[in-house]
């Protein structure tokens, strides 16, 4: 169970980043005190459109940044106090995250596998179920850097998974992977909420939001605007669909600077 | 925990043909190659001199004088002109190499010999080109050749004997006149240049591994990967460090094998060139270290190596990609060249403050093993300024890990 309270993150900006943005303000809100839980059992989704926070508000649940203000506890850890124990019961996974291309994958799961304190029989065992799962078992021995982009995704993910976390968090789980390695990753997140894991995704496709979560948050400009299960906030906005309400939801709440 | 990190760095290394080749053979090879051709052009140019025929012009050459001049000559070609030529006439030709030496006898100079008067001794001038080894050797040739016997003739006839011109002789028969120092002898030449080499071949190499395993790791996406692991970012740091260490010091230890390796080979040509003089120079063949001597150069070796990974790791972890490092980098290797080459030159007792220099000091404390003349307290003081230095540097490190801005490019 992941419990979100008053999250907040805020970046001091530089001179050069202020005329970017084209503020006059040197900090930026990127996360404003968003509150949620989410549960064993559930795929909990984080929509919103670019730069909304959603993939800060991830990397501080996953102890790549520190919250500024407020508390995040991952079963029972806090990320500030406890980035270590935190970091053993999650799998996170970004598109950014890559692996070394000069390692092979049997070798690259094993590297992380002893990171997470795991046995050599616990690995190899993981291993295999996971190769299976994901069909690297005839590349497990070649160069990351000889295999396809999709094989590459799906070699990150079972990385991630190494230590058969309770939490799984990914930040736009389909982004850019063909048609077919999107439905392994869709399946599995299902199977993984079925062994009573908690899944969080991040999306702005909706469609995707819809047939997979059970329950979201949205989030736009750093803040929490509706949190619920999809019928919930669908019938709250009086819409036919999540992507009829999410606009519904956005135009009531962007403002530009 | 931390084995696993290092092993990683290792295997990194280790499983690539290419890195293995910059890291452990192409510099040790480069000092053949440096040493070997050096030699062969050394040994070149004195062949060289010696095998050419030295061109000579003499005017007003007395008749006694030039019956002196073997007929087949080889090592020079006279060529005798008459009083109505000038030192102006051959001037370029000297200039432009065609000629090597030009001579000049006063008119009626044996006349003038044999009826000096005091403060009226007559004189031989010679012109030559003092830039050109040739036009050097051909003067050396003809004085020690032919001018001198030419004037012990005269000398001979004035007093009849060489000896009553001899108060004393020096060394006349004492061949264990020179009290040599062969350690010193010995290390004197590889003592200058062997720091310079090392400590410019060491950053270079530690500067291509560490930066790609640090920068490298944040460009390519790979360090944030690691970051998610349950490892302290501690010992992420140290992980890192360790393991481009033991790299770096095994690279180390290559190139100093390379250096001794190569470097009989090339006292071997450039003594067999030199002839005569090659048994004196077969001493500084000869490199004396007692095993203290290895222990202090190894410990040098790896102090040195600490620093340069702690000095580019930290330049590497400030920056967003390899791009970035190198930029910041390259100033760096610059200053570190300056302090390897003021090795070079300066003898004489070092200063106490030469010691607290950072880089200056290990050449110089390198320098001196070979020399035999490193103290233990200078060793230790240079050891410890290093060591101090890179322990700042990883402390530095360890923090800049700990920094989200720093770590993933925020």
């Amino acid at each position: 169970m992941i419990k979100v309270e008053n999250l907040t993150k805020i970046y001091k900006l530089t001179k050069k980043k202020m005329a970017e943005l084209k503020t006059t303000r040197n900090v930026k809100i990127a996360v404003d005190k968003i509150s949620f839980e989410a549960h064993d059992g559930e795929i909990f989704g984080l929509l919103g459109p670019n730069g909304a926070g959603k993939t800060t508000t991830m990397r501080m649940m996953a102890t790549l940044l520190l919250p500024t203000e407020g508390t995040i506890t991952v079963q029972g850890n806090d990320v500030k106090k406890h980035p270590d124990k935190v970091r053993k019961c999650i799998g996170f996974l970004t598109n950014e995250l890559k692996l070394d291309p000069h390692f092979s994958p049997k070798y690259t799961m094993e590297f992380f596998g002893k990171l997470y304190g795991l046995s050599d029989e616990q690995i190899s065992a993981r291993r295999d179920e996971l190769f299976d799962k994901f069909a690297i078992k005839d590349f497990e021995n070649k160069k990351i850097e000889s295999l396809s982009t999709g094989m590459k995704q799906k070699l990150s993910i079972a990385v991630s998974l190494i230590h058969n976390p309770q939490v799984v968090i990914f930040d736009e789980p389909t982004n850019g992977l063909d048609i077919i390695t999107a439905r392994v990753v869709t399946d599995y997140l299902q199977e993984l909420k079925k062994e009573g894991k908690l899944v969080i995704v991040s999306t702005h496709i909706m469609s995707l939001a819809e047939k997979l979560c059970d329950k979201v948050a949205i989030i736009i400009d750093g803040k929490l605007v509706a949190n619920g299960t999809v019928k919930e906030i669908v019938s709250s906005k009086n819409s036919v669909d999540l992507e009829d309400a999410f606009f519904e939801l956005y135009k009531e709440n962007y403002k530009e600077d | 925990m931390i084995f696993t990190l290092i092993k990683k760095e290792l295997l990194r290394v280790f499983t690539d043909k290419k890195l293995i080749f910059s890291i452990f053979i192409l510099p040790p090879l480069m000092m053949f190659i440096i040493y070997g051709f050096m030699g062969f052009m050394i040994s070149k140019q004195v062949d060289d001199v010696k095998s050419h025929v030295s061109t000579i012009i003499v005017k007003n050459a007395p008749e006694e004088f030039k019956q002196l001049i073997p007929k087949n000559l080889d090592t020079a070609v006279f060529t005798f002109v008459d009083s109505n030529v000038t030192i102006e006439d051959y001037k370029d030709q000297i200039l432009n190499k065609e000629l090597d030496l030009f001579v000049e006898f006063e008119d009626n100079f044996v006349d003038k010999v044999i009826n000096y008067q005091t403060n009226s001794i007559p004189q031989v001038k010679t012109y030559y080109n003092d830039t050109e080894d040739y036009s050097n050797s051909a003067r050396s040739i003809f004085i020690d050749g032919f001018l001198t016997p030419f004037e012990d003739m005269f000398i001979k006839a004035r007093f009849s004997s060489m000896d009553d011109l001899i108060a004393f002789n020096i060394d006349a028969d004492n061949p264990e006149s020179i009290i040599h120092n062969e350690k010193k002898a010995g290390g004197q030449f590889l003592g200058m240049l062997l720091p310079m080499i090392i400590i410019v071949f060491l950053f270079s190499a530690i500067m291509g591994i560490t930066v790609d395993a640090v920068a490298g790791e944040k460009e390519r996406g790979t360090m944030a990967t690691l970051l998610l692991a349950p490892v302290s970012r501690i010992n992420l740091a140290l992980g890192k460090i360790f393991g481009l260490l033991i790299v770096s010091v095994l690279s180390a230890l290559a190139m100093l094998a390379g250096c001794i390796s190569a470097f009989p080979i090339f006292m071997k040509s450039v003594s067999s060139a030199a002839g005569e003089e090659s048994a004196d120079l077969s001493g500084l063949v000869n490199i004396q270290l007692q095993v203290t001597d290895w222990l202090m150069l190894l410990v040098l070796l790896i102090s040195m190596a600490i620093l340069f990974v702690s000095i580019v790791c930290l330049l590497s972890v400030i920056s967003k990609n390899i791009k970035e490092a190198s930029t910041l980098i390259t100033p760096m290797y610059l200053l570190i060249m300056v302090a390897a080459y003021a090795n070079m030159f300066g003898s004489g007792e070092p200063s106490a403050v030469s010691y607290l220099i950072p880089v200056y000091n290990q050449g110089l404390s390198i320098k001196l093993i070979f020399e035999g003349s490193l103290t233990p307290t200078n060793f230790l003081i240079t050891v410890g300024i290093t060591v101090a230095i890179a322990l700042v540097l990883i402390a530095t490190i360890a923090k800049c890990f700990k920094n989200e801005k720093i770590m993933l490019n925020s």
